[in-house]
């Protein structure tokens, strides 16, 4: 089990790969629905990609695949044409492949409708053309054939309860109950959940039951209801209405019971009472039937497989040159962990040496520094990934939505091969995303209103990304209506935001739009405000210790910029202590460092703190982390700036400020919220990084004062 | 309501084994270490299941369940008895104490939660 | 592949939790340490113990009688801290697990170790993956992967929720 869940994990990172490139091509496609090297090209990923699935044994995406790669096979063979529709379908089936492969291919009930519509549509293409269906059905209808041959069976069931039965603390109700679920049956005498039997009978009892049972189980399946019963205490025969009078066993038996029966001759009547069409077995001939489908994709186009491998394996031979390895990203955490730890270790040797007079030793160890220092340079490095990497998500959803919209855009990308920390570029794609749909949305005019302002019909939106010092900047710029700062400026006064006397600047104007409740609530339509507004993508871009910022000009167009760090495994913090421990918080939020006395925070109501002219919510860390221990008198306010607000954070003692290299925590301390991971201190001991951003966040909303 | 159930087992790690087994199941479990500690339990509350070793110091399975059974409210109770006797005359000796089914240990997996649950009547 | 004509030997660590014995295969663990300075975590889960430096990874250390529910809670003295390396979705996660005292390495062959009982299908099965018998007497051998997996923390949790939804 575990080689086949590596190799799937394997085939995962494969297959995203082979995704994406599938999209890219389906992309060039539709500009050049003939080009026959790109429907080679598809061709070849399809097959690629339904002989992976296959052999991991994701069934769903090899059916998928397996039928994608007969619709390119008849396409190259001129047989289909690419149409708009069938590209549209490709594109929307990757879509598809990428949740089942996300979902190790379990889909809710919602996603798999949404599966069976797609898989019909694309059953019907592909099958238009290709043989291989006629077998496929063949082999379905003989699965269905198998399965409704399940009969139902009939079964007399001499049960006869030793005395103790009840004193054994068993109760034959439910043996009742239990003979009940396997099919129906007959009792004599009758029995059932009215049936009473009063305490002095059960301490003695004595009864027994004829019964005969009509059912699609075995015998085994009955015996397994007697499991508290002995041997002796039942006996089980399976009949009908011919044996009934030729097995001899059985008439020895039932003519041999000492009790009121049925006659021989009235027990097919009672078995033919039984009978009936409607048994839940029958109901499960359709999921049983799907199973069996599932199963049987593999096997039929080997011939073919064959023949498409030799035609191309030369090809894939010179497209996979190497130019890359993949390796496992915890791999690299891995290295880059050591690499920190030896930087650690260094530090501590420096501080060591300090008192020696040996220069030759401290210019080794200089040297030594500098080399650690390049090494972990080089290291983290290894973790960058090019922004191309998610622009082409981009350029689907510029295609899908400006057909959607029926507005003319053209998408621009520069400067992709800048490079981000692979794990910014996970968390920026949905962001830019957002960002993109806006521009598109409410940016870019229709077509008509561009030629009346006689600008080009074709509207333009462009990615832009650039290093500048130790960040990446990320814009995305279009060429549309811009934004109106008179009308932004009514509605924040509409909703109390600010007031109609209030003097702000362009960039305060613009930053309304980046607050809670502000971008969700007018522009919500069908494709920018999917419940997310502009404040969302604020926050997620301030946890990567990002900032963003938009530029307009009415009638020129509109620009967001992104600021973000380079890696985010590095982070100068602030040292405090609770309670003798060490705590770290990010550099880049903190303002300033108080002395503060305690008396002045009993004295404060409501966790709020008098700051200058300011009243100030604030968390008092030894309270929050739950810390018992001895109170200092003297105590330290550190002053937080998020969101152009301030708020406080007391500890007991700043200690100083400290490089940290972030570790994190690992998947168990997932719901530990406030917490970005954990540094490492000059001595080697571990100190909790707090994520200074998600604890104001805790701070009570209605505490904020103006 | 919540099933309850009593199980006495002289070993930690038996009563917990099951315990945590329990712990599936919407139930409370109550823990003895020998019979006699386990009879706290009988006061008269209503008691699900009894699951019990044979041998314990104090007082053994089969003394437990004779003392249990002879009390009104749990005369019909059902019981499981463990064992790591193998021999028949043990089993026998199981039999006459009036228990529900036995239970062999180290237990089979399936046979000690299909028992359990057809016990307590729960799928 | 496993054949079935050759049993194979396995090799168990023995630890003790209070009076309590253990056993855990020894191919997960990569190193028992003793005397780690322990960084707590303020506001987690009962069972985390904290957090220590382990060749400059984070490692959590568990408390290992709260987390497998044990009856005894006393707080051990002087505890061992046994670092696993386990996979979880893919990932290769390490974790420390207090324990009172490490005792011996114990070779065994796989037919004396014993089947114990299902948990059923509410409970995320196998967490032990079985039992041996020792002169000390009957000891569970845990399989460390399925304690610590993060199913199993949610599958507690959301039986626990539900019980505490019907005691109201």
């Amino acid at each position: 089990m575990i080689d086949s869940s590596f190799l799937k994990n394997n085939f995962i990172s494969e297959a995203r790969e082979l995704l994406d490139k599938l999209e890219s091509q389906l992309l060039e496609l539709e500009k050049r629905p003939t080009d026959i090297d790109i429907i080679q090209e598809i061709f070849r990923i399809t097959h690629t990609f339904k002989g992976s699935a296959t052999m991991v044994g994701f069934d769903k995406i090899g059916k998928i695949a397996h039928h994608l790669e007969s619709i390119y096979d008849s396409i190259r063979k001129g047989v289909l044409h690419a149409s708009g529709e069938i590209i549209t379908l490709t594109l929307k089936t990757t879509d598809v492949l990428s949740l089942l492969l996300e979902k190790n291919e379990e889909l809710d009930n919602e996603e798999q409708s949404e599966f069976n519509k797609l898989y019909l549509e694309i059953e019907s293409y592909s099958n238009s053309n290709s043989q291989d269906s006629i077998i496929e059905n063949e082999s379905e209808k003989s699965g269905l054939n198998n399965i409704s041959e399940i009969e139902e069976k009939y079964f007399f069931i001499h049960f006869k309860p030793n005395k103790d039965i009840f004193i054994r603390g068993i109760n034959p109700h439910y043996l009742f109950e239990d003979i009940g679920e396997l099919g129906r049956y007959w009792s004599d005498p009758r029995f059932d959940r009215e049936t009473q039997i009063n305490q002095d009978d059960k301490k003695e009892f004595s009864e027994q039951w004829i019964i005969f049972l009509s059912t699609s189980k075995n015998r085994e399946d009955i015996i397994d209801q007697f499991l508290f019963y002995q041997d002796d205490e039942y006996e089980i025969f399976q009949i009908d209405s011919e044996n009934i009078h030729s097995d001899k066993e059985f008439i020895k038996y039932y003519s041999g019971i000492d009790q009121l029966k049925p006659d021989v001759n009235k027990i097919s009547e009672i078995l033919f009472g039984l009978k009936s069409d409607t048994t839940p077995e029958n109901l499960n001939i359709t999921d049983d039937d799907q199973g069996i489908l599932a199963n049987q994709i593999p096997a039929e186009v080997d011939n073919e497989d064959a023949m498409n491998e030799q035609v191309f394996t030369e090809k894939s031979v010179s497209v996979n040159s190497i130019e890359s390895i993949r390796v496992p990203s915890y791999k690299l955490d891995e290295l880059i962990n050591l690499v920190s730890e030896l930087v650690i270790i260094n530090s501590q040797l420096s501080y060591q040496i300090e008192g020696t007079q040996s220069a030759q030793l401290k210019k080794t160890i200089n040297t030594l520094e500098k080399l650690y220092k390049q090494l972990r340079n080089n290291a983290l490095e290894l973790r960058l990934v090019p922004i191309k990497k998610i622009t082409l998500k981009f350029q689907r959803l510029v295609r899908d939505l400006s057909k959607k919209l029926n507005k003319k855009v053209e998408f621009i990308t520069v400067g992709t091969d800048t490079e981000l920390d692979s794990n910014i570029i996970s968390k920026i794609e949905s962001p830019l995303m957002h960002i993109i749909r806006n521009s598109l949305d409410h940016g870019i005019e229709d077509e008509e209103t561009r030629i009346n302002q006689s600008k080009s019909p074709t509207g333009i939106i462009r990615l832009i990304s650039f290093y500048s010092g130790a960040n990446v900047f990320i814009q995305v710029q279009d060429d549309g209506k811009g934004i109106d700062k008179e009308f932004i400026r009514k509605k924040a006064i509409e909703k109390g935001i600010i007031n109609a006397t209030d003097k702000l600047s362009d960039k305060e104007i613009y930053d309304i739009i980046f607050l809670p409740g502000f971008s969700t609530a007018q522009s919500l339509t069908d494709l920018s405000g999917r419940g997310v507004g502009m404040d969302v993508v604020k926050k997620n871009i301030q946890e990567l210790r990002g900032t963003i910022e938009i530029d307009s000009e009415i009638g020129l167009g509109t620009s967001v910029t992104l600021k973000l760090p380079l890696t985010l495994s590095i982070i100068d913090t602030l040292q405090v202590n609770v309670n003798e421990k060490p705590y770290l918080i990010p550099l880049n939020i903190i303002d300033s460092c108080y002395k503060i006395n305690h008396s002045e925070l009993v004295n404060s109501s409501s966790k709020h703190i008098q700051f200058k002219d300011q009243i100030l919510p604030y968390i008092y860390l030894r309270e929050y982390f739950k810390l018992d221990g001895e109170v200092p008198e003297i105590e330290h306010l550190i002053i937080l700036e998020y969101n152009e607000k301030k708020y406080g954070l007391i500890a007991d003692k700043v200690i100083g400020e400290h490089q940290a290299v972030i570790k994190p925590l690992g998947p168990i301390h997932k719901n530990q919220e406030y917490i970005t991971g954990a540094g490492i201190l000059g001595d080697g001991s571990l100190a909790i990084i707090l994520d200074a951003n998600k604890l104001i966040l805790s701070i009570k909303e209605e505490a904020i004062y103006e | 309501m919540k099933k309850k159930i009593v199980v006495v087992d002289d070993f930690e790690n038996t009563r917990w084994i099951i315990e945590f087994a329990l712990r599936g199941i919407e139930c409370e479990v109550l823990k003895a270490e020998n019979g006699k500690e386990a009879l706290k339990f009988f006061d008269g509350r209503s008691v699900d299941l009894l699951i019990t070793d044979y041998n314990m110091p104090v007082m053994d399975g089969a003394q437990l369940i004779s003392e249990v059974r002879n009390m009104e409210s749990y005369q019909f109770m059902p019981v499981i008895m463990l064992t790591t006797e193998t021999s028949e005359k043990k089993k026998e000796k199981a039999k006459e104490s009036k228990v529900t089914a036995w239970i062999q240990k180290p237990f089979k997996q399936e046979e000690f939660m299909a028992i359990i649950k057809r016990c307590l009547r729960i799928k | 592949m496993k054949t079935h004509y050759q049993l194979k030997e396995l090799s168990y660590l023995i630890f003790t939790l209070g009076k309590e014995q253990f056993a855990v295969n020894v191919n997960k663990i990569i190193e028992v340490i003793r005397n780690t300075e322990l960084t707590e975590v303020p506001r987690t889960e009962k069972y985390i113990e904290g957090i220590i430096n382990f060749r400059g990874d984070i490692v959590t250390v568990v408390n290992t009688k709260r987390k497998i529910n044990l009856a005894d809670k006393k707080e051990i003295k002087n505890p061992v801290i046994i670092v696993f390396e386990l996979q979880f979705d893919g990932k290769i996660v390490r974790l420390g697990a207090l324990a009172d005292k490490v005792k011996k390495v114990i070779e065994i062959s796989e037919d004396e170790i014993q089947a114990v009982p299902d948990f059923g299908s509410y409970f995320n099965p196998e967490f032990l993956e079985g039992a041996i018998n020792t002169p000390q007497g009957f000891t569970m051998i845990l399989d460390i992967e399925k304690i610590f997996s993060a199913k199993d923390v949610e599958i507690i949790k959301k039986i626990e929720e539900k019980q505490i939804e019907k005691s109201f």
